[in-house]
């Protein structure tokens, strides 16, 4: 009877992160790039009692074994890399990308991030950074007396000189992984890479396996506010099922003490 | 005469492991790929019992029916429609799952969530990580970028008997048992998910708690009626 007791409780724990999981997810749900996480349950362990073939008669078997499970945990997060709304901004400086991939940026302490949040602007030296002023490892820097940018599908980027001449001004790469969904997400919508997710590798955009650039487009979040809302109705109802069964495993264990009176 | 004191700790304790087997399911209503266990219990004629009492046998059955399948659009979400399983290489062998919920790892391999290998039919297909879009088709076999690269493994059993439940959503063989021709089509993009349906859990939860309370209450009267000899 006590088992059913932790059975429960790991069923309520379960329920409880996934709630945690689906309001981040709808917090999220305004902010450019994100991706949504989707938890995933595991069984816990099976404890077999008795295995099939027990002896119940001269020449009689019972075909049926006894295995009864100890509950649930949770085997992993992932994030899905699913494609969110391109919205049309019209800033020439926001990127979008799509198709699969990231933009690689550069921390001040040196290390990469990656993003898919393509709202960049430009430093003092004409440098592409993002909104928190991390560079893009590209280095693309656009002159001071540029009169307008232009970014094709392949990322490349040209700006418009004075003489109305449009000249290249670098080119911006998409980096894939080999496991998107194994990335680490490090807040402020930037990833990381993992052992899990493998080396990135920088494409040329709308190359082979990545995605295409989109000038003045925003990716919104693939955050789908109706369906987090029945998952949160659904993660509720299952939290409280599982209470109940606590409950009933109570109220028996009450009637056992009660036995002997 | 205390016969019946026995045979109400017996519908007392199966009771209770019904209990533990319900509370179990309803843990797992939302793990993909889990399937419920059902609770059987029968009365066996045990010749070492008195004629006419049957010993209270408890078992459990896998109920191996289908999910419901969700679309999740992930290209290595796959689930099963039908009778059959995937299979994947464990640390302690050969296990068999309905979680088809794959990745692949940086050097191509495919694998489950907690990183165990998928079975393929023959050589194991490598995929390549960075060459993007995968292809499965309802046979399992796998193609990318229009290049088949193989077929994923799918068994099939002949009865839920011939198979032990391992924890983490793998099966396993019993001894003596063999695999047969799995009768299911892969979906691709989508998850199964588990076949527990929680009214159905709560009703058999009721009903397990009132069996119990009526096996405690006969067992009273029974110890009552002692009492009463005694004095």
């Amino acid at each position: 009877m006590i088992r059913s007791l932790y059975t429960a409780a790991s069923g309520m724990k379960a329920q409880q992160l996934q709630v945690d999981t689906i309001a981040n997810n709808i917090a999220n749900g305004n902010t450019a790039g994100f991706k949504k996480s989707q938890l995933s349950f595991r069984s816990l362990l099976y404890q077999t009692y008795r295995e099939p073939g027990l002896q119940t008669g001269a020449n009689q078997t019972d075909v049926t074994g006894l295995q009864v499970g100890s509950g649930t945990e949770v085997s992993g997060s992932r994030k899905l890399m699913t494609q969110g709304l391109l919205e049309l901004t019209g800033n020439s400086l926001d990127l979008a990308i799509q198709g699969p991939g990231f933009f690689e940026v550069q921390l001040p302490s040196g290390e990469t991030r990656f993003t898919r949040n393509g709202s960049f602007r430009q430093d003092a030296e004409g440098r592409l950074v993002t909104a928190e002023g991390y560079r893009m490892s590209d280095g693309v820097a656009i002159p001071a007396d540029s009169l307008g940018i232009q970014i094709s599908a392949q990322g490349e980027v040209f700006s418009l000189g004075p003489d109305n001449v449009l000249a290249p001004a670098g080119s911006i790469r998409v980096h894939t992984f080999p496991n998107p969904s194994g990335l680490k997400a490090m807040g402020g919508n930037y990833f990381s890479l993992t052992a899990a997710s493998g080396q990135n590798e920088a494409k040329l955009a709308a190359s082979l396996g990545a995605g295409e650039v989109k000038q003045s487009y925003l990716e919104r979040s693939n955050v789908e506010t109706v369906d987090e809302l029945v998952g949160l109705i659904v993660a509720q109802r299952s939290y409280e099922v599982n209470s109940r069964a606590i409950r009933v495993s109570d109220e028996m264990l009450s009637q056992v003490t009660q036995l002997v009176r | 005469m205390d016969v019946g004191l026995y045979r109400t700790v017996e519908a007392m304790r199966s009771n209770q492991q019904r209990v533990e087997i319900i509370t179990s399911n309803i843990a797992n209503a939302d793990t993909f790929g889990f399937k419920r266990m059902l609770h059987v219990a029968h009365g066996v004629q045990n010749p070492a019992h008195v004629q006419g009492h049957s010993q209270l046998v408890t078992g459990t059955k896998l109920d191996l029916q289908q999910g419901i399948l969700i679309y999740t659009g992930q290209s290595l979400d796959l689930a099963l429609d039908g009778d059959g399983f995937f299979v994947v290489d464990t640390a302690d062998g050969e296990a068999m799952t309905r979680a088809g919920m794959f990745q692949v790892s940086a050097d191509g391999v495919l694998t489950g969530i907690d990183g165990n290998p998928v079975a393929w039919d023959g050589t194991r297909g490598r995929i390549d990580p960075n060459a993007g879009d995968v292809k499965v088709a309802g046979n399992g076999v796998v193609s990318q970028n229009g290049q088949s690269i193989g077929r994923l493994r799918l068994v099939g059993i002949e009865s839920t008997n011939d198979i032990e439940v391992d924890s983490g959503g793998h099966y396993k063989l019993r001894e003596g048992k063999k695999y047969t021709s799995a009768e299911a089509t892969v979906n691709q993009g989508f998850l199964e998910r588990a076949n527990v349906q929680t009214v159905d859990e709560l009703v058999e939860m009721i009903a397990a708690q009132r069996s119990f309370e009526m096996a405690s209450q006969t067992f009273r009267m029974i110890s009552e009626s002692y009492q009463r000899l005694n004095r």
